[in-house]
């Protein structure tokens, strides 16, 4: 009972110390996990190891009453649910737990540690939705199921147990009241210490035991309660402690993007999937999203602001256009097509990103179309862009041969209202003036180098495809430009921030160099504009998706070409073949953007499984996962490509590829059906054959080798012994003879603790020799040793590993034998059956 | 219940605020406390109690109950299975409610059995109901416990008058006419009794007696030398009445067995009762270990029984559930109880009465007795006088605890 206390005490303050840690989702909770790992491991030292100190009831009381009043100040004044409110019911759970920890251990104290650590996991699901919630929520239930078994064990052995400190006689009756009430009255006194023993034997079984048998049931039952209950509302993607990330707004000043690079938060995850096949798509260069665009750069002040320009009216909040389909269908060979999924998280800003040209396909409910910008932006508001993740899907002509195209037609399919068209007198009515602007007297050493730049280049060389290529090569590697994050330079004042890049800090991160680029293709009469999105190559193979991180963030130029300024070998398919072009210019030097490493892609991958799964589950998502089409059910698929796979199976195509990815694999790394099939065809393999593990398995096979146990012997009181050893693991083989036995049987009761043991086994010995084969009929003094033989073995059983404090008294038997004076009528052990 | 209302606590929250994780988790509850439930019934379902035959029971000597446990089930073991045992006295009496006894065993392999027992001391002797006994089990996480009733038909537990350790003298008494027991030592005239060494031959030793290899050996005469059994044949009268004298020129009240009669023992009173019985049960236990002596009980309490006790188990056991169950009487005559003890054992035979007052004339008168009055070897002895007193060392118990 002493390992039990032990175990229970260890168990409990882990649980205490792994509730606090699951209260840690966020900078002003993490004291909370402090305090609560600190006080769980003060308490196992000195108050339940060491013993040096004790809360008293009383004083643990009025403890828990200052901290409630403490706590409940954070309600004061009423106002609706809050962080701040939560995080205080938080905080009431830890310092209350911490107060019980402190105290000395019983059952009940044990109990409310359970709870108030089941409670903290109820506020932790409510503020953190990441996946550290599933990390952690995983080793605490196996510790609280393994915690609650002991316990109950515990519970039933407690009140056997004597109250403080017991007196052993030599006839197994200990001097003293049982701790349990119930188990005496002023007429019957009642002990079990066989009860206790056997209690004890289990308890290092009982939570493997517990966990093994309960925990994958447990599990179905809850993830069948999870996806089957109907869902009223939206899913709360961020839970009370989430913070929408920082997205990309119509105003960027200089620096916005460069602190964006120095976080790692994922903010996106990019499915490109082939469309005619679903096979994933793979890229041989980085790949970029859109984000925004902006047109108007602010020459006045000296923060390098850049603007939007205001959409003309009917361009904005569109459906995505339809597809292209280009006159000669042999045009399809000069570009690929490619379905693009993407799961964005919750931002800030309604921005959406997009890899034009893009078309619809399908519905796409959750993002708008911006006409001449290509742009999306989320529907609704931007407090629901905040509180909610969006996965969207479009098709893309952008790509060929694992490249993305850097020629983007100004408009797509789309018609464009008559009103923007008349409202321009021009007939290219596209123009913007604030693509052109430039102010030479801000920007003069730009202005010049632009010139100098373009002078330096032949004269039929000059038309502005070239120009604008010329200039972004000037940029990037001759200017002498440097790529920094760190932007600790002093600033001139007066001085145009990209000026001031160009001349005198020489360095700088994307946003420098892409508005530089842009200044100087105006200088030259290129139209220009900033877009701002991000760029990566971070591919995960887990998920066959690219992973973008704030850290991705980027600004590149886009310049305005005329269709008859396009040089001749310059082609554009996919797209339509009039309107302007837009040219991609990425000035910015190459940067090593390295991968993360397979266990940050691992967890990023378990991350999105995590979201997707769990987190995000709405109606929406319910009916999409037993809706009636196979395309949108997710599990109908994949037991669609089980089936499929097992035919191949059948008709002998192992070899074929049948089994490996394609069919059944989500992936060429995992597959998630046949790991499921797998893992429920060996539990049905057990179930079916009873198959053991294999220590118990091999047990049962030296059993079986050593031709089991003997039979039951004839006379009851030699029985009676065999089945008083047989908890120790002491059995009888049909080969021993009674002595043999016997002589073994004594040597290993001694190992086990179990002393006083031989003499009352050769008595019994005798005696069954005398009788069985001496034809001895037992007399009644014979009979009263048997019983006494029987009452030590017993005793010496039961108490064995103990040492038994002797009382004051003599410890002689007295003359009479009061258990054995009258001559049995019947077998000893005889049975009333129930 | 605590679970139950943090579950629901989830599930409302989580379906009203769109907290998917608050609903995963009160999933997990759910699954859990309806595997406790199923897992713990079936337990309970599966499992079968036998009761091992109750052993002799003592006042104040502890005894153990055991029980087979047996797990039915071809591959569901059974864990944590308790076992809560009523023990009921089978008289009802103030301050002396039913109790429970409770036992267990950790674990029961599937289609396997274990035995289980717990220890009880009884203070007092009397006939006491063992049973139903309920079955539960709340493995594995104890959130609820499954009970079932097993071993529904009690069955009758008697615990016998605690025995006392006489001082080795008290067989002197036996032989003695004077203050105290008289036998009447009857050597048996067939057999010669139990071997017990060699002597050399005197006069008067049978030839048959010779042990001829010995005589070879010591070229002496050598016999076997028996040990003679005696018989005892005896009868105890056990007085169990207390109450007050009855009034001079009365007439001792013969058949005052109302129970309205009795008046309340204090507890001095109560204790010479005891003790007498006590004593009875100690010398029927003593002189029937030999399988030669043959004691007429006759117990005087609210009913009067008279039987003949021998060495056989049966009749030693059915005399103790005698003295088990005696219950005080007011204080009458014992003519009666008299009479019974002589129709059975002759008035030849010597008669003892155990009582817890000293010899009362009154209650002894009678013409019948008057009849036998020469003939009969009648000894009063009175458990709170000082030579009966001394024979007593203490309680057989004592020593063992």
């Amino acid at each position: 009972m002493q390992r039990l206390e032990a175990l229970l005490r260890i168990h409990f303050a882990l649980l205490a110390a792994l509730g606090g840690l699951i209260l840690g989702f966020s900078d002003d909770s993490g004291s909370l996990s402090v305090i609560a790992v600190a006080s769980a491991l003060f308490a196992y030292v000195f108050v339940d190891t060491l013993r040096l100190i004790s809360l008293p009831p009383v004083m643990a009381y009025i403890a828990m009453g200052a901290i409630a009043a403490y706590c409940i100040s954070d309600f004061v004044p009423p106002s609706p649910a809050s962080d701040r409110q939560l995080l205080a019911v938080a905080k009431l759970l830890v310092l209350v737990q911490a107060v019980l920890m402190l105290q000395t251990k019983t059952r009940r104290t044990f109990e409310q540690i359970g709870i108030f650590s089941l409670l903290e996991i109820v506020v932790a699901a409510v503020f953190n939705h990441t996946l550290s919630f599933a990390m952690l929520l995983l080793p605490i239930a196996a510790l609280g199921v393994s915690a609650m078994v002991l316990l109950q064990a515990y519970s039933d052995a407690g009140p056997l147990l004597p109250a403080g400190r017991a007196v052993w006689r030599e006839n197994g009756w200990w001097s003293g009241p049982a701790r349990g009430k119930r188990n005496s009255a002023a007429w019957l006194e009642v002990q079990s210490p066989a009860t206790i023993h056997s209690l004890s034997d289990v308890v290092s079984r009982l939570p493997l035991a517990a966990v093994f048998s309960f925990a994958p049931a447990a599990l179905l039952v809850a993830l069948v309660f999870f996806y089957a209950l109907p869902r009223t509302t939206e899913s709360d993607a961020m839970g009370l402690g989430g913070m929408a990330q920082v997205g990309f707004s119509d105003t960027v000043e200089l620096n916005q993007v460069g602190r964006l690079q120095q976080n790692k938060s994922v903010v996106m995850r990019v499915k490109l999937r082939q469309a005619d096949n679903g096979q994933a798509y793979h890229l041989s260069r980085p790949l970029y999203l859109r984000g925004k665009t902006l047109e108007r750069y602010d020459f006045r002040g000296d923060s390098g602001r850049w603007q939007s320009s205001i959409l003309w009216q009917g361009m904005d909040n569109r459906r995505l256009p339809r597809q292209f389909h280009p006159q000669r269908s042999t045009d399809q060979l000069f570009y690929d097509q490619v379905n693009v999924e993407i799961a964005l998280q919750p931002l800030s800003t309604r921005t959406a990103f997009s890899i034009p040209p893009y078309h619809r396909i399908g519905e796409t409910p959750g993002v708008r179309h911006s006409v001449d910008r290509w742009l999306l932006s989320r529907s609704g508001s931007a407090l629901d862009a905040g509180q909610s993740r969006v996965t969207y899907r479009f098709g893309t002509h952008a790509f060929r041969n694992g490249m993305q195209t850097s020629l983007l037609r100004a408009f797509g399919t789309e018609r464009i209202p008559r009103t923007v068209r008349w409202s321009e007198p021009s007939e290219r009515w596209w123009r913007r003036t604030e693509q052109y602007r430039f102010e030479s007297h801000r920007l003069p050493e730009l202005g010049r180098s632009a010139e100098a730049v373009v002078t330096s280049m032949s004269a039929d060389s000059q038309h502005p495809y070239a120009i604008a290529h010329r200039l972004n090569q000037f940029v990037a590697s001759e200017a002498g430009l440097r790529y920094t994050l760190d932007l600790s330079f002093p600033h001139v004042e007066g001085m145009d921030p990209v000026e001031e890049f160009f001349t005198t800090n020489r360095a700088g991160h994307c946003q420098y160099f892409a508005s530089a680029l842009a200044l100087m293709l105006r200088s030259q009469g290129i139209a220009s504009r900033l877009v701002v999105g991000y760029k990566t190559s971070e591919y995960s193979p887990y998920g066959e998706h690219y992973v973008v991180r704030q850290s991705h963030a980027h600004v590149w130029v886009e310049a305005l070409i005329e269709a008859d300024q396009l040089p001749p070998e310059q082609l554009v398919y996919g797209q339509p073949d009039h309107g302007p072009i837009w040219l991609r210019l990425d000035p910015t030097p190459g940067i090593n953007d390295n991968d993360q490493g397979q266990v940050t892609q691992a967890f990023d991958y378990a991350q999105g499984i995590w979201e997707t799964w769990l987190v995000d589950m709405d109606q929406g998502q319910q009916q999409a996962l037993w809706g009636e089409s196979a395309a949108d059910r997710p599990l109908s698929s994949m037991m669609d490509g089980a089936a499929q796979g097992l035919k191949w199976l059948a008709a002998g195509r192992l070899g074929e590829g049948a089994l490996a990815g394609g069919a059944l694999a989500g992936g060429n790394w995992f597959s998630v059906p046949a790991a499921a099939a797998g893992i429920g065809a060996t539990v049905v393999l057990m179930l079916l054959l009873r198959i053991r593990l294999p220590g118990r398995w091999w047990t049962r096979r030296r059993r079986r080798a050593d031709r089991t146990v003997g039979a039951e012997p004839q006379l009851d009181f030699f029985a009676e012994l065999c089945r008083l050893l047989e908890p120790l693991g002491i059995r009888r083989r049909t080969s021993e003879t009674p002595r043999e036995f016997v002589e073994g049987a004594a040597r290993r009761a001694a190992e086990l603790g179990a002393l006083d043991t031989a003499q009352p086994m050769h008595t019994l010995t005798q005696r069954y020799y005398a009788i069985r084969f001496g034809n001895h009929s037992p007399t009644t003094a014979e009979r009263s040793d048997v019983r006494a033989a029987l009452q030590r073995i017993r005793a010496s059983i039961d108490h064995r590993g103990k040492s038994p404090e002797r009382g004051g008294e003599s410890s002689e038997r007295g003359g009479e034998s009061s258990a054995s004076v009258i001559p049995s009528r019947t077998k000893p052990g005889s049975e009333t059956t129930s | 219940m605590h679970v139950a209302f943090i579950a629901a606590f989830a599930l409302l929250g989580g379906a009203l605020r769109g907290f998917n994780l608050l609903l995963i988790l009160a999933g997990l509850l759910v699954g859990i406390l309806i595997l406790q439930w199923r897992l713990a019934r079936r337990i309970a379902e599966v499992v079968r109690v036998q009761r091992l035959e109750p052993p002799e029971a003592f006042a104040g000597t502890p005894f153990a109950i055991g029980m087979v446990v047996q797990n039915t089930s071809r591959w569901l073991p059974a864990w944590l299975v308790m076992l809560h045992d009523s023990v009921t006295p089978a008289v009802a009496s103030n301050g002396r409610q039913a109790a429970t006894a409770t036992s267990g065993v950790g674990f029961v392999p599937a289609g396997s059995q274990r035995s289980c027992r717990y220890q009880c001391r009884i203070a007092r002797r009397g006939r006491y109901r063992l049973g139903p006994t309920l079955l539960s089990t709340g493995f594995p996480l104890g959130l609820s416990t499954a009970r079932r009733q097993v071993l529904t038909e009690p069955i009758d537990l008697y615990v016998y008058p605690r025995l006392l350790q006489l001082e080795p003298r008290w067989e002197r008494l036996l032989e003695s006419r004077t203050g105290g027991l008289a036998v009447t030592a009857k050597r048996s005239g067939i057999s010669e009794g139990d071997f017990y060494g060699l002597r050399e031959w005197q006069n008067g030793d049978s030839q048959r007696w010779i042990h001829w290899r010995t005589t070879a050996r010591l070229d002496e005469l050598a016999v076997r030398q028996f040990e003679q059994q005696r018989r005892h044949e005896i009868c105890l009268v056990v007085d169990a009445s207390w109450g007050p004298e009855p009034a001079a020129n009365t007439e001792p009240a013969a058949n005052t067995r109302d129970a309205g009669d009795v008046p309340e023992a204090d507890e001095t009173s109560q204790q010479a009762l005891e003790r007498a019985i006590e004593l009875a049960a100690t010398l029927l236990v003593k002189l029937t270990q030999a399988p030669t002596n043959r004691v007429t009980l006759v117990v005087a309490g609210r009913r009067t029984e008279t039987m003949v006790v021998t060495g056989a188990g049966v009749s030693i056991q059915r005399a103790m559930r005698a003295l088990a169950e005696v219950e005080a009487a007011p204080r009458g005559e014992l003519v009666a109880a008299l009479s019974a003890g002589i129709e059975l054992t002759g008035s030849d035979r010597p008669i003892a009465v155990l009582s817890p007052t000293a010899a009362d004339p009154w209650r002894l008168r009678s013409a019948e007795l008057d009849l036998h009055a020469e003939q009969l070897d009648l000894r009063w002895l009175d458990v709170t006088s000082p030579p009966i007193q001394n024979l007593v060392r203490g309680d057989a118990s004592d020593a063992a605890t």
